[in-house]
């Protein structure tokens, strides 16, 4: 490293000559140092030493604690994360940050976390088996797992590894999509059905978007939140946060909700409509809307004379109407809405005739610029599917969508995906690929109709029962990252049979959750917001963004990063062991700037997300939206955001059959019938196989399905109105005590406690009070929680937030660790139902509960 | 590679006495035939202060750091319509002061009345007054309660002898006592899974962090940092944050903007313009405290009800419908009655007042 | 790869995206403080001595000194005003406050703990500008590494000084600085110099936490 030349030997000499002679502008008081020219000896008595802080610096990364994913900053000072902020470079969510954005720096610095890898050493799996973990190095780890892999592709048996995934980033398809293929499996099972898969499919088979949606609520006059609660939860609650006080300036806001939701005690009206019910609401609405004219001409179209001959219980001749940009208006009322008045939906969707009727019609004059909110809650029913394009269609009533003030999609963003995994498939891996998958999407049964295709999306929970079933074969080794299936399912103890079932279990995961206690090896993984590269895509404010997770922290523990990191070192372990294609496949990522391929799994890590993101910082390849110098520009920054929204482009160029707002759903007909044909088959079939009603035409429109609910109705049951706690980060942040301390920001909740809310009348019947322990039940599980009287609780139902009743993932989420459960989980009593048609779990009304006062009081 | 090794390694090749390097430079500079090390840098007179970390100390000027709030009032408004009850300002109060569990600075209180479906919940966020009429100050005997510029009523751990006067004087709950060590839960050595997983201790060694993983060392610029058994604490309006020229972290972390914070005695404030706007309340006016905290608007700003004198009036309620304008659109409206109002919302809007946290900070800090 | 001592948490990721290039520290601490000072006071307004002087600094760095005539020395001085002295819109302020806060301003929180750190050394500022000007934070480190020479049994302690330092300030805006000088700077002599500033800093930080361990 030094050299010894003469040449610095004499600089030097002549530097240090010149620094004795003092320097350029030595003075006597220079005595410190020689030379010294900007800084001198101090007469003050000045000995305060540096103070605390200001020397913090916000770092960017992103959130995933929901599908909000906002971009942040983190406030590092001495290598630690202190505080939390919105980017204030994100044009999507800003400086802003909702409560749980917070509860991250508890997550990263639990103690409860795994700081190493570990290894099951008791070989029986159940619910009241102690795995026996020990302490193992990464070595060892996978060292096992590639032996088991390559045991399997030697025995052909390479389909029956499995790949699950919970939340991620969009490095994904490494772990998710290349490391199954490679290996020889179809099976890569995510969780999009235990999350909102149900609630895309109306706005796909109306107007062709199989995705979250976001909405302009800033410009919106009339916002009819149907099961979503958008200051409390998904999608982009820090936005909606923000926005919301000018919203309640601007617009008139309606919720329909079961239970006194934060959005419904802030809305101008609530209907409290019966679970399950939401679609009679929705189709009663539409109804009035037509028979009232008060569709929204430009969009829809009109009547070719302009007079309205939508009258309750008349049919109309299709042929008297002048359709714009839909499509099926007629049909629609023909064969659906002209008998559905609010008088008939008044007598079982537990709306008064008069709101509804004043809701529909305000609503619609509020057009165009009026929104139908589509959440989870009247879409992940059994019959939910229909609820979704119901409730949907409104916005094509109002004009809305694709339009100011109303429903957008998603701008476009300019990412790329992964160098092609094709030429790295060997015969074992495209033999393995051409089976089926284990979670029977694609099955008569099973439709799961993502993107108009048979058996196109996930069927998540579905796969428990393949597994227990083997059908269509049995599972034998399962790699599951960044999820907690066996509590996060609906009757979560299938879960806990089908892990005991597989013989061997991999975890990537930050803590030892219930579904790593059924696990073989433990592996620790980074925290998304802290620790690691990856990037997002989310919505909101007419924009889209792509936020980066980055590392802000040194990495306090051993762990590493499940989605390239961990497929990095796996590679290797494969190829020492004679295949190779893993870790060739991984070495054409090369890093955009130099074109260099990664040698080692931090490389790899880096390149990937550069690659990913290349077109939008590389200043040779931009597309569109924020322009940034180069890749330390954009990583600085944190966030790359799109264009404003092109309101009005999809107008006539929908992703539908017939490139309009479909009322009457050719491209669901499409669907439907491929699948039955699939089946040698036909629709009716199909649908009476799924457990919907309608048969014949109505099966293409937007129509009301009577709900499927197991437990029967009476004066002892109480249908579950499940809901998602505004402190959940996902099911991740019950090990935080901040999540305890504040959970009376749920409505009604209880500092510390879990409880079932009941509306004080059927309270006092059924002589429960305040505080009283309980076990709430049905025929597929039981749990135990606290009681609570509430006058937001609609009598009749039971009002209980999702998250707690873990018994594993730390000492502040369980009871006991291992053992007993602190709280009680919905999931366990939640029966395994579908919404078929999408192949989503049904959360919604589902379920009649049972209640009965624990012999036991304590607290 | 290690810098500091190689020297002491260099110097032990030249001789085993590593004290004595006069002598190993004495021989240097025979061989290098040049000025010794020694006598090129010159040896120093005075030693230097150790560098380390600033902790509390008592401050003999009270408004040491607060000058420019000198004559200032500062007030905060908390705006119902905009809270959605979130509770981000509690926690990131909480991380901001280190508080330790149990603890709340910034807290809510909430309220359902009603009978089903006629429910009305209320969210209130809470904090100290900073009461101009404060009880806890007057209550003080040690005057650890002060008021410093700005009017907000500050603590000095230093001269407080944990008396609680103050707890028992204040009405609304806001000052809060210490037992025991902060953050005790993280000195707990119980490991979930042996040898896997951590302790809180250990999880605390590793981070550093001085008491909790996630210690903020911001908050030592007024008061401790972590405040100990024996006395009392509460909030102060982030006062290291106000020396820094920064809102208080409530106010800056409230992803609604609902919290408005300025100097009541600048008229031109965000404060003052929005009082003047709205009739603000108070908590427990009627006590005299004179709050400093004011809260406008509603909660639920639900606006449609049946124009009516009641039930027991003889004529048919009548609906009216409670049109909340936007300029989209109605400007274009072809019933004139219609644009008239449209235009004069529309004019309202333009002189619409900037409350951002920014227009805030560059009230109060220029 | 995986490394045994890693598992006991020891384990500490460089994630920058751009890693430091192992710039040629000199090993010796002597030399590393000579580096710093000449650093420092190549960024003086210029005289004739500053070609000297920056060739000098190259050859401690064992930087490869190219065959190229050095330039004018008016044409330094205009491009030295044009970047950091004015009076027109400073190119690249040579000041941490701006690039540190983010919001460029100066006298900024950051500055006022940059005075307090040159007052736990009983130091105060002599050039008449801010206190986080980069001549006066590179002979601050100057100062930190010559005591370190100095010392025997307190070099550590020293060490750990000049990393705290580095890392809470210059090393933090070091890189957005260089960005900002090669962007406007229409002479080589900056642009190198600029560029051997960061590679230097950042490298000898690197260096002082891999001593840490």
């Amino acid at each position: 490293m030094k050299k010894k030349n003469n040449n610095t030997t004499n600089s030097r000499k002549s530097f240090l000559k010149k620094a004795l002679m003092g320097g350029t502008a030595a003075t006597l008081g220079t005595v410190m140092a020689p030379g010294l020219s900007t800084l001198k000896a101090s007469d003050i008595e000045n000995r305060q030493a540096p103070r605390a802080g200001q020397n913090g610096r916000w770092e960017a990364s992103s959130c995933l604690g929901c599908t909000s994913w906002c971009s942040v900053q983190v406030y590092v000072q001495n290598g630690r994360a202190t505080k939390i902020r919105g980017n204030p470079n994100s044009k999507v969510n800003g400086e802003n940050l909702c409560v749980r954005g917070h509860l991250g720096l508890q997550q990263v610095y639990d103690p409860d976390r795994l700081k190493q890898p570990m290894k099951r050493t008791n070989p029986n799996k159940g619910r009241d088996e102690d795995p026996g973990f020990v302490p193992i190095s990464w070595d060892e780890a996978l060292d096992t797992i590639a032996d088991k892999i390559m045991e399997l592709r030697n025995n052909d048996e390479s389909h029956k590894f499995m790949v699950t995934r919970g939340r991620y980033t969009y490095l994904r398809d490494i772990l998710y999509d290349r490391l199954p293929k490679i290996i020889g499996s179809p099976n890569n099972i995510s969780h999009s059905a235990i999350c909102a898969e149900a609630e895309k499919f109306g706005p796909y088979y109306t107007e062709g978007i199989w995705a979250y949606r976001q909405y302009d609520v800033r410009n919106a006059r009339y916002v009819l939140c149907w099961g979503a609660d958008p200051i409390a939860t998904n999608r982009q609650v820090s936005y909606y946060n923000n926005a919301w006080g000018e919203v309640l300036s601007r617009a008139k806001v309606a919720t329909v909700e079961p239970r006194l939701s934060a959005t419904a005690a802030k809305s101008d009206e609530w209907l409290p409509v019966i679970p399950g019910e939401d679609g009679a609401l929705a189709v009663a609405m539409a109804h009035v809307i037509l028979t009232k004219g008060l569709w929204y001409k430009e969009f829809v179209g009109d009547f070719v004379d302009g007079e309205n001959r939508f009258r309750t219980g008349e049919t109309v001749d299709e042929n008297l109407f002048d359709e714009n940009y839909t499509h099926g208006l007629v049909k629609w009322w023909n064969f659906e809405l002209k008998d559905r008045t609010p008088e008939w939906a008044a007598e079982r969707c537990g709306v008064s005739a008069d709101q509804i009727e004043r809701v529909a019609t305000q609503f619609a004059e509020a057009a165009p610029h009026a929104i139908c909110w589509v959440g989870g809650g009247p879409t992940m029913q059994v019959r939910g599917a229909y609820n979704s394009m119901a409730t949907h269609a409104l916005n094509g009533l109002v004009g809305s969508a694709d339009n100011r003030g109303g429903t957008l999609a998603s701008n476009p963003e300019y990412s790329r995906g992964f160098p092609s995994v094709d030429p790295f498939l060997d015969d074992i891996a495209r033999e393995g690929i051409s089976r089926p998958k284990i979670d029977q999407r694609g099955y008569l049964e099973f439709p799961a109709l993502n993107g108009g295709r048979s058996g196109g999306g996930v069927v998540t929970n579905r796969t428990a029962d393949g597994i227990l079933d083997e059908d269509p074969y049995d599972i034998k080794m399962i790699i599951a990252y960044f999820n907690n299936f066996a509590f996060s399912n609906p009757q979560s103890d299938r879960w806990e049979k089908a892990m005991s079932k597989v013989p061997f279990n991999v975890h990537l995961t930050t803590h030892a959750t219930e579904y790593s206690m059924f696990c073989d090896i433990v592996l620790p993984a980074t925290h998304h917001m802290f620790e690691r590269h990856g990037f997002m895509k989310s919505i909101g404010n007419a924009h889209r963004q792509l936020p980066l997770n980055r590392p802000v922290i040194d990495r306090v523990w051993d762990v590493k990063t499940d989605e390239t990191e961990f497929c990095w070192l796996l590679a290797e372990k494969l190829a020492e062991r004679g295949f190779s294609n893993m870790l060739d496949h991984f070495k054409e990522y090369r890093d955009p700037e130099t074109g260099a391929a990664p040698e080692n799994e931090e490389e790899f890590d880096l390149y990937a997300l550069k690659y990913a993101t290349r077109n939008l910082w590389h200043p040779d390849y931009y597309q569109g939206g924020d322009r940034f110098d180069g890749w330390e520009d954009f990583y600085q920054a944190g966030v790359w955001n799109s264009n404003p929204y092109n309101f009005r482009g999809r107008w006539g160029n929908m992703n539908t059959k017939t490139r309009n707002f479909e009322f009457y759903s050719e491209t669901l007909k499409d669907a439907l019938e491929a699948h039955a044909e699939r089946h040698n088959t036909n629709v009716d079939h199909v649908l009476e196989t799924t457990h919907y009603l309608a048969r014949g035409e109505r099966a293409f429109v937007p129509h009301y399905e009577e709900p499927l609910v197991h437990g029967e109705k009476s004066e002892d049951t109480f249908h579950l109105v499940d809901y998602k706690s505004r402190l959940n980060r996902e099911g991740r942040s019950q090990n935080c005590t901040w999540y305890y301390e504040m959970k009376d920001i749920d409505l009604g909740n209880v500092v510390g406690e879990d409880v079932a809310q009941f509306n004080p009348k059927d309270a006092r019947r059924l002589g429960l009070q305040n505080g009283d322990r309980i076990r709430l039940y049905s025929d597929y599980g039981e749990l135990e929680c606290t009681a609570n009287l509430w006058e937001g609780v609609q009598p009749g139902t039971v009002v209980k937030a999702y998250g707690q009743g873990h018994w594993a993932t730390g000492r502040h989420a369980s009871k006991e660790f291992g053992k007993t459960p602190r709280g009680g989980n919905n999931n366990q009593v939640l029966p395994a139902d579908y919404d078929r048609l999408s192949g989503s779990s049904a959360f919604y009304g589902v379920v009649r509960l049972r209640v009965e006062k624990l012999e036991k009081q304590h607290a | 590679m290690s810098r500091f090794k190689k020297n002491s390694e260099e110097k032990q090749r030249n001789g085993d006495r590593i004290d004595e390097t006069k002598h190993q430079n004495s021989a240097d500079r025979e061989s290098n035939g040049g000025i010794s090390r020694r006598d090129f840098f010159k040896s120093i007179g005075a030693g230097a202060a150790v560098a380390g970390m600033a902790t509390s100390c008592t401050r003999t000027d009270p408004n040491e750091g607060l000058e420019d709030l000198e004559g200032t009032n500062l007030v905060m408004v908390i705006d119902l319509q905009r809270c959605t009850g979130c509770g981000g300002c509690d926690i990131a109060c909480k991380s901001e002061n280190n508080l330790r569990e149990g603890h709340f600075w910034s807290h809510h209180i909430t309220h359902t009345t009603g009978e089903f479906p006629n429910v009305r919940y209320e969210y209130l966020p809470t904090l100290c007054n900073h009461c101009e009429n404060a009880p806890c100050e007057k209550a003080c005997p040690t005057s650890a309660l002060h008021k410093v510029n700005g009017g907000v009523t500050a603590h000095d751990p230093i001269k407080c002898i944990g008396c609680r006067a103050c707890i028992i004087n204040c009405p609304y709950g806001e000052v809060h006592a210490h037992f025991g060590e902060p953050h005790s839960e993280w000195k707990s050595e119980d490991e979930l899974i042996e040898g896997v997983t951590g302790s809180p201790k250990s999880a605390l060694e590793d981070t550093g962090g001085n008491g909790v993983p996630y210690y903020n060392p911001e908050r030592e610029n007024f008061g401790e940092g972590n405040r100990y058994h024996g006395i009392v604490e509460k909030c102060d309006f982030c006062l290291h944050r106000l020396k820094e020229k920064k809102l208080p972290a409530c106010v800056k972390r409230c992803p609604t903007d609902a919290r408005i914070f300025g100097d009541l005695n600048d008229p031109n404030s965000s404060v003052s313009r929005v009082l003047a706007k709205y009739r603000p309340f108070r908590r427990m006016e009627h006590l005299g405290t004179q709050p400093k905290v004011f809260y406008v608007r509603s909660f639920n700003s639900a606006a449609d009800y049946p124009q009516t004198k009641g039930e027991l009036a003889e004529m048919d309620a009548e609906r009216i419908d409670d049109w909340k304008f936007s300029d989209i659109d109605y400007l274009e409206a072809e019933d004139p009655q219609t644009r008239n109002i449209a235009m004069l919302m529309n004019a309202d809007r333009q002189g619409k007042i900037d409350h951002s946290k920014k227009a805030q900070e560059e009230q109060l800090f220029g | 790869m995986t490394n045994d001592n890693q598992i006991n948490g020891e384990y500490s990721v460089k994630q920058n995206a751009s890693k430091s290039q192992n710039p040629s520290i000199p090993e010796d601490t002597e030399q590393r403080a000579v580096v710093y000072k000449l650093l420092a006071d190549c960024y003086r307004p210029p005289d004739d001595m500053i070609h000297e002087d920056f060739e000098t600094l190259k050859g401690l760095l064992c930087e490869p000194s190219q065959d190229i005539e050095p330039e004018p020395i008016e044409k330094v001085k205009v491009d030295h005003a044009r970047l950091f002295i004015g009076p027109l819109e400073l190119v690249a302020p040579p000041y941490g406050s701006i690039y540190l806060e983010g919001d460029g301003k100066l006298m900024t929180g950051s500055t006022e703990n940059v005075l307090h750190w040159y007052g736990s050394e009983g130091m105060e500022v002599m050039m008449k500008d801010m206190p986080d000007h980069i001549r006066i934070e590179l002979e601050f480190m100057y100062y930190m590494v010559y005591r370190e020479f100095e010392a025997e049994d307190e070099a550590a302690e020293w060490q750990k000084k000049q990393q705290l330092f580095l890392k809470q300030h210059l090393s933090q805006w070091i890189k957005p600085f260089e960005k900002r000088v090669k962007k406007g700077t229409e002479t080589r002599f900056y642009r190198e110099l600029v560029e051997i500033t960061s590679r230097f800093v950042l490298g000898d930080l690197e260096l002082l936490e891999q001593n840490q361990n």
